[in-house]
């Protein structure tokens, strides 16, 4: 262990940087395939192990919680240790971390399949797996929280505010939401019922956005976004108002997603306002994310890093007003339950969530094998090219169906039966979920770039731990306040 | 108390503790600090990630600004 204590532990960040790529190829697959059978509802021939219902769950859990979740894992375990400037607390807390989400990841593969499902959307997996999850989960906290109590450094970099932040509020709306009576091993019924358990269930499912798919990626942004641009954040400040204005709003969005249902008026209202105002926290943070590359705007033309982290952000403000305009009731009364949500969600895991994750890991890659950079930069160019085409088709399909399907909807006539039958509906977004298809299969090809150039950078290299400073060079700020007194009274 | 007087004292609380939380991040006093966390990520750059102009001319004004 001597050995160790003078590096950071960069295995962690290793694992659970391949496993990113990988889960990412997966998930994403699985997104081509259910896209395609709408298109072609016949197309798994029939097997209900493969069947739309079975296999959209997968697609989600795998891309939020196995794609995402490796990525924010990776990045806070390197982004913890390297401003803090100390290896991590636990070495084994880290790889009980990696091997127990490995674990998750598979039994979740496996039981949504056989259609072993809670029905809670983006919290399907049954309780056995719940459990595991929440220690996993303590172990990671402890291991965050920890390095960050036992930091050389004097403040804790705001990056770290945004990933404490995600880890505490997922195990919160975690155990919440999760709470259920267990029937058999495999089948449990959700400890709530009725319009309370609708609301918990969306109390959870937007803070899953809010706290694991926003603030997490925050800490990310604030970390990667600076180091690639090689300048610090536009506004430190900013960033601190940006961070508790974040925490203050988005506990009371959720009901946004039942406007319209048993939920009492005033509780829907009140997550109209609250989405609204989100709005400004939102851009708060992503003016602060683009705004530092202010006097140095040349170098996004031809750094394809960079493009993926800022276009990354131009996507979460393009969704992130997309959202407030959504839960304006009148608008939802059109938008809900048609394609457009689904176009708005692409928005935001496509094109904020995964290209800010993807830029990350580009970053990131060539630093943990021992390389200056990439084996390919005009592959991640390609990359970033092919996906962009690919989300760019994929939403603007989709709000074209959308809104064709809201109108196709509503339309009465004058005898007040309806114009249009659903089916008809169906029928006239074939051409538009083919567009989506298309983005879509475009989004998986450029994995598949990034999956070679990965192969590719990892085979040249060794892996390669950094040694942490032994002491701060010298006129740097940052330093115990303890050990700043000593040097006061030295002069 | 009735809840409803509950509700909109823990609201007013709730904006007053924002308020203030802005009031401390724009304090010029505390320019100096935010200045150093804003820094941290490039407290350690090694060999890693080559010295760049911006760099060094960023690190002088920090240090121009303690003194």
């Amino acid at each position: 262990m001597q050995s160790n204590a003078n590096t950071y532990n960069y295995k962690v960040v290793r694992q659970f940087a391949i496993m990113t790529v990988v889960w990412g190829i997966v998930g994403m697959l699985v997104g081509v395939i259910i896209a395609a059978q709408l298109i072609w509802p016949d197309l798994t021939v029939g097997i209900e192990w493969l069947s739309y219902g079975r296999l959209r769950p997968l697609h989600t859990n795998a891309v939020i919680f196995a794609f995402g979740g490796c990525a924010l894992f990776a990045t806070s375990y390197y982004v913890v240790q390297r401003t803090c400037q100390t290896r991590l607390l636990s070495d084994k807390m880290a790889a009980i971390h990696f091997w127990g989400w490995q674990l998750v990841i598979l039994l979740a593969a496996v039981t949504l399949p056989l259609g072993i499902t809670s029905g809670k959307e983006y919290a399907e997996l049954e309780w056995p797996i719940d459990i595991l999850i929440t220690i996993v989960w303590v172990a990671y906290a402890i291991n965050f929280f920890g390095t960050i109590m036992m930091r050389r450094t004097q403040h804790i970099y705001v990056a770290n505010w945004f990933y404490g932040a995600f880890i505490l509020t997922v195990a919160i709306l975690h155990l919440v939401n999760s709470a259920a009576i267990p029937v058999t091993m495999w089948k449990s019924y959700s400890a709530y019922a009725g319009v309370q358990d609708a609301m918990i269930q969306w109390w959870y499912g937007h803070n899953a956005v809010g706290f694991f798919l926003t603030a997490g990626f925050l800490g990310i942004m604030y970390y990667f976004v600076p180091k690639q641009a090689e300048r610090p954040i536009y506004s430190y400040r900013l960033s601190v108002v940006h961070f508790w204005a974040l925490i203050f709003t988005y506990m009371w969005a959720g009901p946004h997603h039942l406007h319209y249902t048993a939920l009492p008026d005033w509780a829907q209202s009140l997550g109209m306002v609250f989405s609204l105002i989100l709005l400004a926290p939102s851009w708060g943070g992503m003016i602060n994310g683009i705004m530092t590359l202010s006097g140095a705007w040349h170098k996004l033309r031809d750094d394809p890093i960079l493009k993926f982290l800022i276009v990354s952000l131009s996507f979460y403000g393009m969704s992130t007003f997309e959202g407030p305009m959504l839960s304006i009731k009148t608008v939802n009364g059109l938008a809900h339950y048609t394609d457009w949500i689904i176009g708005h969600v692409h928005s935001g895991a496509l094109g904020w969530v995964a290209f800010i994750s993807i830029g990350s890991m580009y970053y990131l890659i060539p630093k943990l094998f021992g390389q200056k950079e990439m084996y390919s930069v005009k592959l991640i160019s390609l990359h970033f090219w092919i996906a962009t085409l690919g989300v760019v088709l994929y939403i603007a399909a989709l709000w074209v169906s959308g809104v064709m399907q809201g109108l196709m909807w509503r339309a009465v006539n004058s005898d007040g039966t309806l114009t249009y039958t659903f089916v008809e509906s169906v029928k006239a977004s074939y051409p538009y979920w083919m567009i989506r298809l298309l983005g879509g299969t475009l989004f998986f090809s450029g994995m598949l770039i990034m999956a070679y150039n990965v192969f590719k950078t990892v085979a040249a290299g060794n892996a390669y731990d950094a040694p942490i400073p032994e002491e701060m060079s010298p006129g740097s700020l940052p330093m115990p306040a303890f050990a700043a007194q000593t040097a006061a009274q030295g002069n | 108390m009735d809840l409803t007087t509950l509700r909109s004292a823990v609201t007013l609380l709730s904006f007053l503790v924002f308020a203030g939380i802005v009031y401390w991040a724009w304090r010029a006093q505390n320019k100096v600090r935010f200045d150093e966390a804003a820094n941290l990520p490039f407290l350690d750059d090694d060999s890693e990630v080559p010295q760049s102009s911006a760099n060094l001319e960023r690190a002088n004004n920090v240090e121009k600004a303690t003194k």
